[in-house]
């Protein structure tokens, strides 16, 4: 299966640890295994309110709708944007491959040129949509290219996790994702990753990624809510806050709603 | 060599060497960490971590949202004026016609320069969602342009007045559903842009252009809507789409006495085919998304009345007719890491010129080259070349203009800063090798001030060259402003 919109960090996960004892005797790269391999859902639609807010509290929304379908281990969804007026209409297809040699296949529809433009996904590190999140957030990192460190075990609002480090194994995989280094703290009951902070690559930036809101819907952990903050030094410059709603699993979508006609046609 | 003309050379040479700076200052400083160097950074207590998530001063509160409507309006409110700072000629066409013509033939007509446009519009969009995924779509929009007031009516020619001062237009109008699982249908005004260039036009024959203003129209007006029946079936990976337009439209090009209009005297009496079912234009494509990793291929055929004129001498007549011509094309887009080459090639055949009798076919190649690996920015390189089969020399002439070889070449740059809330777009048009037919750059930034408030300036520099149009557009340079409202 693969990592879904709903989530965009990737280390959000999904799979019950049955055992606490046999959970600790765990690595740091067989936990964030299980949690790139987790079960998120299939066949789903959702609607997403992306908050960004500047340091001057200019605060912009955009509400976006998403569909989105696995065939076999790769992974399809179509975003549309329905707010603000200025974007609505504009729609984003993406077919997210499991094998990590191959590029995203993306498609953008632009409602002013009326076309559907093939885009490349060669740039990860930019923002994705003038969030806090980078491209390379959305979709699965490929393990081997990181170093994991377990850190330490510590409690975070009364539940156990896993501190766990990520660091590039080269400089090329920094330059792609934007980031030269990572510490992502994962729950030991459920492996869900409930907070991130990642080093920007250049400058001093760094971003703090919270998970607010998880629910278990339809057998499914479902993050709910995320907060993403850019601070430097303490003082926060940036954030992002995904609200993701009417999140149903299991739906009939059949494969012409993941094509640039579809794109086209809007929803 | 005339000083615009070196002027504009160097111009698109700083141009590239600024884009190539900038992105490689960009680029080194992304690649100065090393493994070791981010391995320093753990130095960090377990405290300092985690106050990273303490609250912070950025908080939202949400606002109460309604249920989900089955329908839609929305729109935006534009002004935009805009400056010529370089009109030099009160006598439009007459410097550029290789004749004398006596002053009163046309006399003097209006001044240009400064202020050229005031312009208040409004686009509306009305959205109906019915059963089924059916939907019907409406737009529209309508503007005054306070200018010509302003500067005194009386100094413009009434055909200046009718097509630049106010306006109102149907744009898209269209009703659209599915008939089956794989079986789309839209009815309606509507646009189909063929192609995988943005700025150059092989295979997007389908509407007609707003040329009215060469660079300064909006991008989502430059496009006519034409009434059409559109089906589209989808079989996988692959769209065949067929069309029949039932709506003859052309380009809308600058009227007497406009700064853009090159002749002295009005245009010829225009010959228009009516809508009827002998006249209905058709179009088909067959187009396949990944046929091999990371390409599309699509293949198109038009039979359609070309948007552009000829001059039928029949004397003392002439008028303004438009051949009907088939199209044959291809294009292909390929995606490789951070490059995307695009190609479109296309003959058309039943072309018809003002100087030569025998209809002529040609031959329209597209290569273009698009990179994105640099941070939140596109580079685009377009190149097209139109060759005419059996070519012959008179149509080098007044008014065809036409070599055998007509180049035109098409640099982009496309850049956001500040989270996606200003954009820089800069973008150099040259008709034929360096311009020799004419040229234009266009350079604007725009700033998003909130959700429903953009701001954006820019300069539009036009060359002169060998073709009439441009000729006149030489001195038209002009920076230009708009404030926008979304609602």
């Amino acid at each position: 299966m693969k990592t879904n919109f709903r989530i965009l960090l990737l280390f959000a996960a999904a799979i019950f640890a049955g055992n606490q004892l046999q959970a600790q005797a765990l690595t740091a790269r067989e936990i964030v295994e299980k949690m790139q391999n987790r079960d998120d859902g299939d066949n789903e639609i959702s609607d997403m309110e992306m908050i960004l807010i500047d340091k001057n509290k200019k605060i912009r929304v955009r509400k976006i709708r998403t569909f989105s379908k696995d065939k076999g281990r790769d992974n399809r969804r179509i975003m549309f944007f329905l707010t603000p007026a200025d974007v609505r209409g504009t729609g984003f297809l993406t077919y997210d491959y499991d094998d990590y040699g191959k590029n995203d296949d993306q498609w953008l529809y632009l409602p002013a040129l009326n076309k559907v433009k093939r885009i490349s996904a060669g740039d990860k590190s930019s923002s994705f949509m003038g969030s806090d999140f980078n491209y390379s957030d959305m979709t699965k990192k490929n393990l081997p290219d990181y170093d994991f460190t377990l850190m330490k075990e510590l409690e975070i609002n009364g539940v156990k996790v896993w501190q766990i480090q990520s660091v590039p194994k080269s400089r090329k995989v920094i330059k792609e994702t934007g980031y030269k280094k990572g510490v992502i703290f994962i729950r030991q009951d459920n492996f869900v990753a409930i907070r991130a902070i990642y080093w920007v690559a250049r400058g001093t930036r760094r971003k703090y990624m919270e998970v607010k809101d998880l629910q278990l819907i339809d057998g499914i952990w479902t993050v709910k809510e995320i907060h993403m903050t850019t601070k430097e030094g303490k003082r926060a410059v940036h954030k992002t806050i995904l609200k993701i709603s009417n999140i149903r699993y299991n739906q009939n979508l059949q494969d012409n709603m993941f094509t640039t006609r579809q794109l086209e046609k809007g929803l | 060599m005339p000083v615009k003309y070196v002027f504009l050379r160097a111009g698109f040479i700083c141009f590239a060497v600024f884009c190539s700076a900038l992105l490689w200052a960009q680029d080194v400083d992304t690649t100065g960490v090393t493994r070791e160097d981010s391995l320093l950074l753990e130095g960090f207590g377990e405290d300092d971590l985690l106050e990273g998530f303490g609250d912070d001063e950025l908080n939202y509160k949400p606002e109460s949202s309604g249920g989900e409507k089955y329908w839609s309006f929305s729109g935006d409110f534009t002004i935009s004026p805009s400056y010529n700072y370089n009109h030099q000629s009160h006598r439009l066409g007459i410097d550029v016609l290789p004749f004398p013509v006596l002053p009163q033939v046309i006399g003097d007509v209006a001044n240009y320069r400064g202020l050229t446009r005031l312009r208040l519009k409004s686009d509306l969009e009305f959205e109906l969602r019915l059963p089924k995924n059916w939907k019907v779509y409406a737009s529209a929009y309508a503007f005054y342009d306070f200018a010509y007031r302003l500067k005194g009516r009386e100094d413009f020619t009434s055909e200046t007045l009718d097509a630049y001062e106010s306006e109102i237009e149907w744009q898209e109008t269209y009703i659209q559903g599915s008939l089956t699982t794989n079986l789309d249908l839209r009815f309606g005004r509507q646009i189909i842009n063929w192609g995988r260039a943005d700025n150059i036009r092989v295979l997007d024959v389908l509407n007609p252009l707003d040329l009215r203003e060469p660079g300064m129209v909006d991008i989502e007006d430059l496009r006519l809507p034409v009434t059409m029946t559109r089906l589209d079936y989808l079989m996988g990976n692959w769209t065949l789409m067929a069309a029949a337009i039932h709506e003859i439209r052309f380009h809308k090009y600058p009227v007497l006495g406009n700064e853009f209009y090159p002749l002295p005297i009005d245009w010829p009496e225009e010959s228009m085919p009516a809508n009827t079912f002998k006249n209905t234009e058709y179009a088909a494509a067959l187009s396949a998304v990944n046929i091999f990793p990371g390409t599309d291929f699509s293949l198109h055929f038009a039979r359609f009345y070309n948007d552009a004129f000829h001059l039928k001498i029949a004397l003392p007549q002439l008028l303004l007719q438009h051949a009907r011509l088939t199209m044959f094309g291809a294009s292909i887009g390929l995606v490789r890491a951070s490059w995307l080459f695009k190609s479109e090639l296309a003959v058309f055949n039943g072309l018809k010129y003002s100087l030569v009798q025998k209809k002529k076919s040609r031959f329209d190649l597209l290569l273009g080259l698009e990179y994105s690996g640099f941070k939140n920015t596109v580079l685009a390189l377009d190149f097209a070349n139109s060759h005419v089969l059996k070519y012959d020399k008179l149509l080098a002439l007044a008014p065809d203009q036409i070599s055998q070889n007509d180049m035109q070449m098409v640099t982009t740059m496309r850049k956001s800063f500040i989270r996606e809330t200003a954009h820089l777009i800069a973008v150099v048009i040259l008709q034929d090798d360096w311009g020799e037919k004419g040229a234009f750059a266009r350079l604007s930034i725009s700033y998003d001030w909130s959700d429903n408030l953009e701001f954006a300036v820019g300069t539009v520099q036009y060359k002169s060259g060998e073709l009439l149009l441009s000729k006149q557009a030489a001195d038209n340079d002009r920076i230009f402003f708009d404030i926008k409202y979304s609602f």
